[in-house]
């Protein structure tokens, strides 16, 4: 009998607040979390708002944790501070009841160097007398992807399978997901998996701008996340982290662990299309959430909650509204789907974890977070996208969506645990 | 500069690389007391670099405790210090007493015995050869 896997620790650090209680105390209000950066002299972008989590989120490290906490960037540190709570969640300490049956799976970015530290490196390449030998050896591993994955392994002792997923907006997604992979197939019984990231820095936010992704309603930071309205303009970036402690079923009921849900089903494609366009008529969308369906051996009327990637381009949210209506036909017109981007921000390598998050938060609470700022449909967006406010729903199975910059989508799917 | 200076500029390189409190860093702590890992010497002398403008390195440190011996005559062929490179560390360490060492010493163990004042009598000697320099 196939291996069954339940969520049984959740933590988040986001936008909305330090933690996941606060965190989505202001989703069921309907808060945004967006507003002027601060983390750098932004005055000369176009863009020039994010989602920015605030610093007094981040506990004052202490022991083990201070003295890792040079190889965390911004990101990871975030990571850092999710993965704890959702251990503490579960109930867990470092190494669990087995270290090597215990791993970590992670969706992050790396990080960049910031100007300040770009112009350090020059200058000191340059410079008579200096060179490589006055460089920062730490600073590389900091920003390397695959660091913080590292860092959670030693600080929870989790000595099982360990990997981190670099696929931008669909990263933590596939993480999760692979993750689900390593417990079903019995390569671990516990999987520390989510995603964090920070890319509000100088080249990033330069770098999704230059592409013409990034929304520059500068003048109203909380209305410029609003996806599936006509007049929304790109994305803002958020930043944060999600962590789930998956868990085998068997072994979770063994110590009697609290079951928030189980992790059902799966499915994920390539588009193949096009580097940043998403295709008109939903493309590999529709198979990944159809996967997914059948994977969790669910059909598309037994989904009562949809958390959409949602991202507040008119591309995603026309091709995601389109590959929602070819998977679910006419029941499309009768399933709440929402964009909690619309409040967060995009979170990129952290999104899909925190959204799967919610779906968990969805179940448990039997409430539907609101899509705000839809305030004028997009008249090729036609679904009930759950405006301004948090609905009741009766929530058994939900499914999140995650999709990125490149033609990945990655869709999962929760259901109530019996 | 002051011998003091350079102490109290050294110990802050030391717990700002190991996240560790000032008074952690004595100039008698050796980096085993400190756990160092090879990473963590050469985040110290990055951070000694910005600080003092002084370039040092872990093979700097490593001669000085070679001494006036040769690769050949301190290690012998499986990488273990001689008796010669034994009687060379006391001289080097005063508190090195070959009779406490655990098992065999080689050259990654070696490492564990630096204390934070080798370091700083490297500075304070390459400060004082800068400033002779300069004058």
């Amino acid at each position: 009998m196939k291996r069954r896997v339940v969520i049984t620790g959740m933590g988040a650090v986001s936008p909305l607040g330090p933690d996941l209680v606060s965190t989505w105390a202001a989703v069921r209000q309907g808060k945004s979390g967006v507003g002027p950066i601060t983390l750098f002299d932004a005055s000369t972008f176009p863009c020039r708002i994010a989602a920015e989590v605030r610093d007094s989120a981040l506990d004052p490290l202490t022991g083990q944790e201070r003295r890792l906490a040079k190889y965390l960037n911004r990101g990871a540190r975030f990571g850092m501070a999710a993965s704890r709570m959702a251990m503490a969640d579960a109930g867990l300490g470092p190494g669990a009841d087995a270290p090597t049956r215990l791993g970590v799976a992670v969706g992050s970015s790396g990080s960049r160097p910031d100007l300040k530290s770009l112009g350090f490196i020059c200058r000191t390449l340059t410079e008579p007398g200096r060179g490589p030998a006055a460089l920062d050896p730490v600073g590389f591993l900091s920003r390397a992807s695959s660091t913080g994955a590292s860092i959670l392994a030693i600080v929870h002792n989790a000595q099982g399978p360990t990997l981190n997923v670099s696929t931008a907006c669909a990263a933590s997604a596939q993480a999760i997901a692979a993750a689900f992979r390593i417990i079903q197939r019995g390569d671990a019984d516990l999987m520390i998996s989510g995603g964090f990231d920070s890319m509000i820095c100088e080249l990033d936010v330069l770098g999704f701008s230059l592409v013409g992704a990034l929304s520059t309603r500068n003048a109203e930071p909380q209305k410029a996340s609003r996806p599936f309205d006509r007049d929304r303009d790109g994305f803002v970036l958020g930043e944060g982290a999600a962590v789930v402690i998956l868990e085998e079923r068997a072994h979770a009921l063994a110590r009697g662990a609290k079951i928030h849900a189980e992790l059902a089903g799966y499915g994920t494609t390539m588009n193949a299309y096009r580097m940043t366009d998403s295709p008109p008529d939903g493309g590999g969308a529709v198979q990944a959430m159809e996967a997914a369906l059948a994977d969790a051996g669910v059909r598309p009327s037994d989904v009562s909650y949809i958390n959409a990637h949602g991202t507040s381009t008119a591309g995603n949210d026309r091709s995601e509204t389109a590959a929602i209506k070819r998977v679910f036909g006419d029941y499309a017109y009768q399933v709440p789907v929402s964009s909690t981007k619309s409040m967060t921000g995009h979170l990129i390598a952290a999104a899909g974890a925190l959204e799967l998050v919610f779906c968990v938060c969805s179940l448990r609470d039997q409430i539907v977070p609101p899509t705000i700022n839809y305030e004028n449909p997009d008249p090729r967006c036609d679904l009930d996208y759950v405006p301004l406010q948090a609905r009741p729903v009766a929530v058994g199975v939900a499914l999140s969506n995650s999709f990125a910059f490149g033609g990945n989508n990655a869709s999962l799917v929760v259901r109530a645990h019996r | 500069m002051t011998r003091q200076e350079i102490v109290d500029g050294v110990a802050e390189c030391f717990a700002a690389a190991l996240g560790v409190d000032r008074d952690k860093v004595a100039l008698e702590t050796s980096f085993v007391d400190l756990d160092i890992e090879s990473i963590d010497v050469l985040d110290i002398n990055f951070r000694i670099d910005a600080k003092f403008r002084i370039t040092t390195s872990l093979r700097e440190l490593r001669a000085r405790l070679l001494g006036d011996l040769t690769e050949e005559e301190f290690f012998d062929e499986k990488g273990l210090v001689t008796d010669a490179g034994l009687r060379q560390l006391q001289k080097v360490l005063p508190d090195f007493d070959p009779e406490k060492l655990e098992g065999e010493l080689d050259e990654e163990k070696l490492f564990s015995l630096f204390t934070v004042r080798h370091l700083v009598d490297l500075i304070e000697e390459k400060l004082a050869q800068t400033a002779r320099r300069g004058a």
